[in-house]
């Protein structure tokens, strides 16, 4: 995810364009905010200014609102292809500097298409997939097309997704633009129009607004706007399309949902696919650099700690591979023991969390290797790491990790699968069957979704009044059982405990009384067994019990007040495949309690702080 | 450039409203009252949230049409127009020669209790995603009695409507809430039905959706009333006693209540909220009102009764040391003294979308008696949980009824 902004203004209609499209910017910085940039057109000529950094860090350096022009684009990136640098920010140019392109997406086919185009002579400035386009345009108007043809023969050869905004110095009022897949909309004002990424980022200027479908390309000028979809080459009536939005400008980013978390829950599919689709060649470096290891260290922090205990497990038992996970900030405690020949994985989603790179950085100095798992690429913990492993889940907005969390551990699993095969204990073609088993994932997790999400909405209506709650689970199901019992926790503050179903007898069911609820997270494994008598003994002192297993298992649902049934699956993949059942159910209890799940009390996004 | 910035609303309020009865035989489904308010009134009062241009209302009995038309026409710009064929597919025909050609609107069921925002959620997801159409979804576990949506990568890719739950991969109920293009009746024209129209609009174009996480309540079956009074008494931000209200002082009120113009409440009469007291209603002394009663407007509660979670329709009389329980009752009835509502539906009676509640480690369905309009209840009678009594029905003095769901399996 990124976020364009496109202006094209007459001169003194807005007083200070490039300040209209700073400020534009800053209300798309959730979508992303590694590097931004903007560039203008002035006196025929483009000038860009960009850089590694948040807004304001960029901002303070170059003064964007001291750019003169009246046609400005600009960009917020949240990194995808090319890591967050000077370099790749955008706007980019083309070989002669009379380009400047902005884009949100990724191009699937940019490997290819610039391989042909250094053939021709083409110079590229950096690794993004989006400097490819600026040379295609560069390159039909070379070979004689107008700028607005060349604009659209460009877009013809590209495959991806995309929302892009254009600008030539041939044609210093137009913004060209198209959009596939990524959203892109135009805000009309009176001697001025308006692109942008989202709603939000213009609405200080104007509530009239057109937003763009799936394969409309076309440009604005102060005073006009032309539209014609790239397939069908139908011109687009634009003043049917026009509509006028009267509303609080937060609404528009999570649209569709109440909350990011329940968009970000709903969203998981998709950031599985794309994890999967995005591990590459690492995976294998990974699995060698563990596999060389003498001893397998965890380091996270909160929901990636659940991600540790996972990535521990799997360790455990795919290969056969001794590690230890410890929550981050007790680091301290391991100052004697890591050395040299120890490797570290440290999991963090925002890539900055402090703890972590506390732990990161005792290992370090001691000479050990670290690998990290995180979301945002080239954040601090992965630029201190050898080796980092991406997942692709997309920004997270909502404070409580949820599809982060599920992407962490099918990076994890993916590793340890890796790692089994290399070591042997896997065959060949039993690590290709698994790897398959994986691919159907975000299927299978759709699926767990829509199915359970209004048990999650009736479970909620018991739990709100209730003042606690046990989450049980066995093996894998433990750090399930943590992940569940903290989500509930931290957004709808109900005092819920985790433990290994077997240790419950060992103190915590002293608790257990009349109604007291107990949730158990029953998994086809080897468990399954010892885990109906925990459900026993917790139902002979009449707890409230809830289940969630898989389909077939009707002699346990029996015994339980309440089931969340999942397909079938193997074992292994659990973690996320039940956990979202989890944070669904922690999210209804909190919006049933009347509480915001986006913005618990005490916590923030990302803990930078010891 | 020219600019709509307005949009048009329907909304169906037709339909004989069958699941309902016998509580619909005299009054028409939008009009039965739910804490002190006409259904109908529940969907117009979350239509002025949006920007309309005009609001057409579908309606099949005279009743509606008057009483909308006096309640609403200095609020909303109205059309009421009168359905000619049956079924929503009907309603909406009636409903395409008040639209534009080729203009987007608004739809919504005459039959949903929600909070208001969620028209306006759903409107906005409608502008700032661009699609053809939205539709609101609401998770409901009862697939069996809804319309259910299939949701992937931000889109509706298919409805179904009433699917067998076995069968059912989805618990996403579609909530009455739309915004729909004018294409919809090019489907409907071809004698589509409206859930065929829905899944023609989701393949060829784009239909995304609002998912509304709070509550939600489509009345079809009578403890749908139940259901609705629950949740609107359970979010009463504080108390209101009407200054032209009567409350004893010797009368004890606890808890959230409402209590309305002309109501009275005599001596030593324990209220204990959220409760609703109508309009003109007394509750006798010594009586007792406990939470989730909504007691319409005109409605007497007798001497030493108690009344808790039910829904008593308008100018119904509760005789005194009677016990109403889970119950609705029926506009105009007169319900005998010392009749008693068992509450407790016997295991194996199985009606659709009325929730079990654990009680003392059994697994109980509760419901008391369904009693019709102008019925006239004998003294001392016994209803059993489940019981349905006709409109129109006289029982003698210690009659008893008992448990008859049948109709509504």
């Amino acid at each position: 995810m990124c976020g364009i902004v496109g202006l094209a203004c007459l001169p003194g209609r807005i007083v200070n364009p490039a300040r209209a499209v700073r400020k534009s910017l800053e209300k798309l910085e959730y979508r992303g905010y590694d590097s931004v940039g903007i560039a203008v057109i002035f006196n025929g000529k483009i000038i860009i200014k960009k850089g590694r950094g948040k807004i304001h860090e960029v901002h303070s350096k170059f003064n964007f609102d001291g750019t003169p022009g009246n046609t400005v684009i600009g960009h917020t990136r949240w990194a995808t292809h090319g890591a967050p640098s000077d370099a790749n920010a955008h706007p980019h140019s083309d070989c002669l500097g009379t380009i400047a392109i902005v884009h949100n997406g990724i191009i699937k086919n940019f490997d290819e298409l610039k391989k042909a185009l250094i053939k021709k002579g083409h110079v590229f400035h950096s690794d993004t997939d989006t400097e490819v386009v600026s040379h295609l345009v560069e390159d039909f108007i070379r070979k004689g097309l107008k700028p607005y043809e060349a604009f659209k023969e460009a877009i013809k050869k590209v495959k991806g997704s995309y929302a892009i905004a254009l600008i030539t110095a041939y044609e210093p009022d137009k913004i060209f633009f198209a959009k596939k897949d990524s959203p892109l909309i135009i805000g009309l004002g009176d001697g001025f129009n308006f692109l942008a990424s989202d709603i939000p980022a213009f609405l200080e200027y104007t509530r009239r607004i057109i937003v763009l479908r799936d394969n409309e390309i076309g440009y604005i000028t102060p005073t006009n706007v032309v539209i014609e979809n790239i397939v069908t080459e139908e011109k687009v009536n634009v003043q049917s399309r026009v509509r006028i939005v009267n509303w609080t400008p937060e609404m528009a980013a999570k649209a569709g949902y109440p909350h990011f978390m329940l968009k970000e829950i709903h969203e998981q599919p998709r950031a599985l696919n794309e994890t999967l689709l995005g591990l590459g060649p690492e995976i294998n470096r990974a699995a060698e650099l563990i596999l060389k290891a003498d001893r397998v260290f965890i380091a996270a922090a909160g929901t990636s700690y659940h991600a540790g205990l996972v990535f521990e497990y799997y360790l455990a038992k795919l290969p056969g591979i001794m590690s230890h996970a410890f929550i981050s900030s007790e680091y301290s405690k391991y100052s004697k023991i890591a050395d040299s020949n120890d490797l570290l994985v440290a999991i963090s989603q925002s890539g900055e969390t402090i703890d972590t790179l506390m732990a990161l950085r005792l290992f370090k100095e001691n000479g050990a290797k670290v690998i990290s798992i995180s979301n945002v690429i080239d954040s601090a913990i992965p630029r201190e790491s050898d080796l980092t492993v991406y997942t692709r889940a997309g920004p997270e907005i909502g404070v409580a990790a949820t599809k982060t969390f599920t992407t962490q551990v099918l990076v994890e699993l993916v590793l340890a699968l890796k790692i089994a095969e290399l070591e042997g204990t896997l065959l060949p073609s039993e690590y290709n069957e698994k790897l398959s088993t994986l691919t159907k994932i975000p299927k299978v997790v759709e699926e767990v979704i829509l199915k359970n999400e209004a048990l999650a909405l009736q479970l909620a209506n018991t739990l709100s009044y209730k003042n606690n709650i046990y989450y049980l689970g066995r093996g894998l199901g433990v750090p399930i059982a943590k992940e569940g019992a903290l989500k509930l926790k931290e957004i709808a503050y109900i005092h819920a405990e985790a433990y290994p179903a077997g240790e419950s007898k060992h103190g915590p069911i002293a608790l257990v009384e009349k109604d007291f609820p107990v949730l158990f997270v029953v998994l086809d494994d080897e468990n399954k067994e010892s885990i109906v008598g925990n459900i026993m003994e917790m139902k002979a002192r009449n707890a409230y019990t809830i289940g969630l297993l898989t389909y077939g298992n009707d002699e346990i649902a029996e015994k339980l007040d309440f089931t969340f049934t999942l397909p079938r699956q193997e074992y292994f993949i659990s973690p996320i495949t039940y956990t979202p059942i989890l944070q669904l159910i922690a999210y209804y209890t909190a919006v049933k309690r009347g509480y915001d799940p986006d913005k618990p009390r005490n916590l923030a996004k990302t803990v930078t702080v010891e | 450039m020219s600019l709509r910035s307005r949009i048009k609303a329907v909304v169906l309020a037709g339909g004989k409203g069958e699941r309902l009865q016998p509580l619909t035989t005299h009054t028409p489904k939008p009009l039965i009252r739910i804490v002190g308010k006409a259904l109908v009134d529940y969907v117009l009062e979350g239509l002025t949230t949006l920007p309309l241009e005009e609001v057409i209302v579908i309606v099949s009995d005279r009743k509606v049409g008057n009483y909308i038309v006096e309640k609403w026409s200095s609020k909303l710009l109205l059309t009421v127009a009168y359905q000619r064929k049956p079924g929503i597919e009907g309603a909406m025909l009636t409903a395409r020669e008040y639209l534009g050609k080729g203009e987007s609107f608004v739809l919504a069921y005459g039959d949903i209790v929600v909070d208001k925002e969620a028209y306006l959620r759903t409107y906005e997801t409608y502008l700032s995603k661009g699609s053809n159409g939205v539709i609101m979804l609401s998770p409901k576990i009862d697939v069996e009695s809804y319309g259910i949506a299939y949701v992937s990568e931000e889109r509706i890719s298919k409805v179904e409507e009433k699917p067998i739950p076995q069968r059912a991969k989805s618990t996403l109920a579609v909530a009455g809430i739309f915004i729909l293009p004018y294409d919809i009746f090019e489907y409907l024209e071809t004698d589509m039905s409206f859930t065929e129209s829905l899944n023609t609009l989701a393949s060829t174009k784009t239909l995304t959706y609002y998912m509304w996480s709070k509550w939600w309540v489509d009345i079809g079956y009578p403890w749908d009333i139940l259901e609705a009074n629950k949740n609107i008494l359970s979010e009463l931000k504080g108390s209101y006693i009407s200054d032209k209200a009567h409350v004893s002082s010797k009368a004890i009120v606890e808890g959230k209540v409402y209590i309305d113009d002309g109501a009275e409440v005599d001596h030593n009469t324990i209220i204990k909220g959220p409760v609703y007291i109508g309009k003109n209603s007394f509750v006798g002394a010594g009586a007792f009102v406990r939470k989730f009663a909504s007691i319409e407007e005109e409605v007497i509660v007798g001497a030493y009764s108690e009344v808790k979670n039910s829904s008593i329709q308008p100018n119904v009389t509760i005789s005194s040391f009677s016990f109403i329980g889970d119950s609705i009752v029926g506009s105009n009835t007169t319900i005998g003294p010392r009749t008693i509502t068992l509450n407790i539906i016997p295991s194996g009676v199985k009606v659709s979308r009325l929730h079990p509640l654990k009680v003392k480690d059994k697994v109980v369905s509760k419901l008391g008696a369904i009693i019709g309009c102008n019925c006239y209840i004998g003294a001392s009678s016994v209803l059993y949980a489940g019981s349905v009594v006709e409109s129109n029905t006289r029982l003698k003095p210690f009659s008893i009824v008992e448990t008859n769901l049948s109709k509504y399996a």
